[in-house]
């Protein structure tokens, strides 16, 4: 019996350690093809769909197969959402608009953020204010691996053409300038990030890349590119390792900073929009220098006293928000408002925009903040693309008002969903144009950010979650019903076997009885033949009401718990002995768990059978009625001092096979020992399945943890 | 519970532990300063990381990419609470629109450091301050105007920050350092700053181009000092003033002498100290409530010294590992 329980348990344990090394092998398989996947170079990605592009800051978009940025925002990120790459290069044109500025492209990329540093891979940028290409890591931080200077002579406003080269841990970076010339450098990060996104990236300028190509690569282009290249990295001798302090290099970089400061000099004899005040009707000409805080449809300027809507009739220089530029132009006033017309425009230079003001529909409504630029939060009621843009219409504090915006990479209007909390960044008007006479106000948008999706509340969600809890409440009354008919077909099946029993047993007694009785009635041989059919009679009485106690004994299995088969065996035992001097001694020990039912009943009834036999056949004077639960198996002993029996002349009497029945129907184990004159041992042994043991174990320690605080 | 009961238990569990990758981690420490990737910030960030990879403690860094965005900063904020964090390292860019959130730390018992500022709410068990020693600055500032104009002369004064507390108190300590050290030395013009190098680079040619002579221009913080400088070589008639500037940004103007100083905040030791003074508040320890860090003074003589190159060691850090 203990063998058969550990070649259950040894099973299991088998068992569960193939289904671990099923898992981890097909975890391991999944990540060798994935990697398969990244090697196998079969990408080509060009940045050509902004869908599958992510804008982190700046301002992108696409135009004539260009990627564009027109946004000093430092560290602004262009992420192509492609698998992770392994062992690939990049290779792009690269134009910026601002020297003073760096740009360049992003390699092997994860887990980028909005912010300057804020993602996890490789950049290979140029910055010409210092005069040096540089290759480094970002972590949240930038790591300088390495460094390369390149001649003053160089243009750097013309087209430049990058080719980085990834391969294991080993990078290879090449400039191409316009005049053929090329700088380069060679880089080894021993902990390298071995797969991740690409991207574009620059700071403080506008930049444009064009001829994108992401293609495979492997040692052999790695190497070729070696051959070709220089490999001496400039590290200043200095304390100061990632700053060149040398003299050629600091006039290098002073003469930039003077061309930069010179650039960024105020015009003179300039007006602040605040102090444009007159009666209604065309003024003077005047001019202003301020922000751009509007682009087409709507372009506004704003200097440090206030903003004014700008009006053109002619061509002007394509601008951007941030630009700061001069204004020639007439004011034009209209009662409280005004605004420029027939504008010249120059554009000085290119700046961030100045940070906008955060206000509510209501706040703008006042008036308080008109012609600023703002950012306002609301709800999304609907959005369409339109060929110059998208326009959305929003909610906030029962003001509905409308945003127009360009195409932009960060807008894809399908994918904003009715419901959601908007925040938008732009410059409101109220003008009849934008406004079509239906909104109050309207924001020509250049930047829009979910902040919370709509709530599970909505129309959808709730159409979903009835249908949800209709399916639910289905299933649970055809459970229901599925239980109610079990039970039927047990309550039906239980009658039956009563039936069948009562058939067997009382039926057939009382059959026998009356036969008796009849035969005494009709008896004619003398007194004696009488009182033999009523004494046979008596007898049948006498074994049926035995019969029919067991039964109803039987019937009562409603064991709530182990110790109860015990109380109840004992309680069968001294009504059997009915007043004799049997002495019962009775004993349970271990947790006092419930038993499975099959379990439960065929203790009982061989308990009941061994305990009748005692009785009834052994004639015992002490009879012991014994339960153990163990950790591994239960067992019921029933031991008397009875006469006991010859096991080879006796072998399935006595009931035996009726126990050996029940015991093999309810899979338990069963042993008759027995010696004439020396009693008899019964002994049921039922051992705990695996799940039982364990369940048991859970349920043992939550009671251990209860019994503690009990 | 049985050995053997407890096997397949084991099993289990290690067999989920491998596949969801759990694993017991230190709590992350959301460090927030103003910008990022400047020399002033990322010094801190050296700091902060240096100290929490002691500690085992994982690092959030991240910040708006422009200094002027309070309210960018204030989301970051906000989603860093969201991560249940250890704790925050904070460097407010507006001391009253960020106040409420760095009181909201407190009531989620988030245990938080400010630097670089005083932001209002008294130091707590849960709030302290590692500030750069602004009275200090401003005598050290004083100091060096006075040496270069000999204790006589009119200066301007650009940069003045309205919305942080250091900004004020760094100006008002200057200017009592100043009348008590060259009383010779008058201030003629005094600019609050902009939100843009070329809005300082106006004002300081306004100040300079304006009806009153100037003799030295000091600007308060790194945005002005640029301003100044770049008004400086925009300028043929003023191509020689002398600018004493506030904030370490760029080493090579000092190395040109094109600036003459600047009064630098020694943010790599506010950065350990603060994470050293977080680390106690998550251990319920008691922390000094204000703790004021000395400046470095960087001039063409000094940028050289070990003690201003430990500032600017943060672009050979390993940043992986923070």
């Amino acid at each position: 019996m203990k063998r058969r329980g550990s070649q259950k348990l040894a099973r299991i344990y088998v068992f569960a350690a193939a289904l671990v090394i099923a898992c981890s092998l097909t975890f391991v398989l999944e990540s060798q093809r994935s990697k398969e996947r990244m090697h196998s170079g079969s990408y080509l990605a060009t940045f050509s769909n902004p869908n599958q592009s992510q804008a982190l800051g700046g301002s992108w978009s696409l135009r004539s197969g260009e990627v564009v940025n027109t946004s000093e925002e430092r560290g602004a990120k262009l992420i192509e959402r492609h698998e992770p790459l392994s062992d690939y290069q990049v290779e792009s044109d690269v134009q910026m608009d601002d020297p003073h500025g760096d740009v360049g492209l992003i390699l092997r990329s994860g887990g980028e953020e909005e912010g300057v540093d804020s993602y996890r891979g490789y950049l290979a940028v140029i910055k010409p204010s210092q005069g040096v290409i540089e290759f480094g890591r970002a972590d949240f931080g930038w790591q300088l691996l390495a460094r390369q200077s390149f001649s003053s002579h160089v243009d750097v406003n013309d087209w430049l053409h990058f080719h980085v080269v990834a391969v294991k841990c080993e990078f290879v970076f090449v400039v191409t300038f316009a005049d053929g010339s090329s700088v380069s450098t060679t880089i080894q990060d021993p902990s390298c990030i071995i797969a991740g996104r690409t991207g574009l990236r620059s700071s403080l300028t506008s930049a444009r890349w064009r001829n994108l190509k992401i293609q495979p690569a492997g040692e052999t282009t790695l190497r070729a590119f070696q051959a070709e290249i220089q490999h001496d990295q400039i590290f200043p001798e200095s304390n100061h390792p990632d700053i060149d302090l040398t003299p050629a290099s600091v006039e290098r970089y002073m003469s930039e900073m003077q061309r930069e400061a010179l650039k960024h000099v105020f015009p003179k004899d300039i007006q602040y929009v605040s102090h444009l005040v007159g009666p209604p009707g065309r003024g003077p000409d005047v001019t202003i220098v301020g922000s751009v805080i509007s682009t087409l449809p709507l372009i506004m300027v704003q200097d440090y006293t206030g903003s004014i809507i700008v009006a053109t009739h002619g061509p002007h220089p394509p601008l951007k928000l941030g630009d700061m530029v001069e204004v020639h132009a007439t004011v034009v006033y209209e009662g409280l408002a005004r605004h420029l017309d027939d504008a010249k425009i120059r554009v000085l230079w290119s700046d961030m925009p100045s940070p906008p003001l955060a206000v509510t529909a209501s706040q703008f409504a006042d008036g308080l903040y008109r012609g600023r630029s703002i950012t306002v939060e609301g709800t999304l009621v609907s959005a369409t693309s339109r060929p110059e843009g998208y326009e959305l219409v929003l909610t906030d504090e029962n003001y509905v008002f409308l945003a127009i915006g360009p195409p932009d990479f960060r807008v894809v209007p399908r994918d904003l969903e009715p419901g959601s909390r908007l925040r938008l960044r732009g410059a409101a008007t109220i003008s009849e144009k934008f406004t079509k006479g239906i909104y109050p106000f309207a924001v020509i948008t250049d930047r829009v950010d979910v902040v919370s999706g709509p709530p599970w509340w909505s129309t959808r969600h709730l159409l979903w979650l009835s249908a949800a809890l209709i399916a639910f409440i289905a299933s649970l009354l055809i459970s229901l019903h599925l239980v109610q008919r079990w039970r039927m077909r047990s309550v039906l099946h239980e009658r039956e076997q009563l039936a069948l029993e009562i058939h067997d047993t009382l039926a057939q007694s009382f059959t026998g009885i009356g036969y008796q009785l009849q035969a005494a009635s009709q008896e004619r041989r003398g007194e004696s033949y009488v009182q033999a059919h009523i004494r046979s009679a008596l007898q049948m009485v006498k074994l049926s009401h035995k019969e029919a106690s067991g039964a109803i004994s039987s019937l009562r299995p409603q064991y709530r718990d182990a110790a109860a088969i015990v109380a109840s065996l004992k309680e069968n035992a001294e009504r059997l002995s009915d007043g004799g001097e049997l002495k019962i001694d009775d004993s349970f020990s271990g947790p006092n768990l419930t038993l499975p039912l099959a379990v439960t009943d065929a203790f009982f009834r061989i308990g009941q059978e061994a305990v009748s036999n005692a009785i009834g056949h052994g004639r015992c004077h002490t009879l012991t009625i014994r339960l153990a639960i163990g950790r591994k198996q239960s067992c019921l002993t029933v031991i008397d001092d009875g006469s006991g029996f010859d096991m080879e002349a006796v072998q399935d009497g006595l009931g035996i096979e009726g126990m050996k029945s029940r015991a093999a129907t309810a899979k338990v184990e069963f042993k008759i020992i027995s010696k004439p004159d020396e009693g008899t041992t019964v002994l049921v042994c039922s051992r705990h399945s695996a799940t039982g043991g364990l369940l048991e174990a859970a349920s043992g320690m939550l009671r251990g943890l209860r019994g503690r605080t009990i | 519970m049985s050995k053997p009961g407890l096997f397949p238990l084991c099993i289990v569990c290690l067999f989920f532990s491998a596949i969801t990758g759990c694993s017991s981690r230190q709590p992350t420490i959301i460090v927030i300063p103003r910008t990022t990737a400047t020399p002033l910030w990322e010094s801190l960030h050296l700091g902060v990381a240096e100290v929490a990879r002691g500690s085992g403690f994982h690092i959030y860094w991240n910040a708006p990419s422009d200094e002027a965005d309070p309210e960018k900063q204030l989301n970051l904020l906000a989603a860093g609470e969201n991560q249940h964090p250890g704790g925050v390292i904070f460097a407010p860019n507006d001391i009253l629109a960020l106040r409420s959130a760095v009181l909201q730390l407190e009531t989620k018992h988030i245990p938080a450091v400010i630097v670089d500022d005083e932001l209002g709410p008294l130091p707590g068990p849960l709030l302290s301050y590692v500030t750069s020693d602004e009275q200090a600055s401003g005598d050290l500032a004083a100091q060096q105007v006075a040496t270069i104009l000999r204790g006589h002369g009119a200066i301007a004064i650009i940069g003045i920050s309205g919305t942080l507390e250091s900004g004020a108190s760094r100006e008002s300590s200057f200017e009592s350092a100043l009348s008590r050290r060259a009383p010779g030395i008058h201030i003629v013009e005094r600019r609050f700053k902009g939100s843009m190098v070329a809005l300082e680079q106006k004002f300081a040619q306004e100040v300079l181009d304006g009806p009153n002579h100037i003799d030295a221009i000091v600007a308060l913080s790194d945005m002005a000092t640029r301003g100044a400088l770049y008004a400086k070589l925009a300028s043929d008639s003023h191509a020689s003033i002398p600018i004493v500037g506030f904030d370490q940004e760029s080493l090579i103007p000092i190395q040109a002498g094109a600036i003459n100083a600047v009064i630098a905040q020694d943010t790599r030791t506010i950065g350990q100290i603060a994470m050293k003074n977080l680390e106690a508040e998550m251990r319920g320890e008691k922390v000094s409530g204000t703790t004021k860090v000395p400046p470095i003074l960087l001039t063409r003589q000094t940028i050289h010294s070990p003690n201003v190159a430990r500032l600017w060691e943060f672009s050979q850090y390993r940043w992986s590992d923070q």
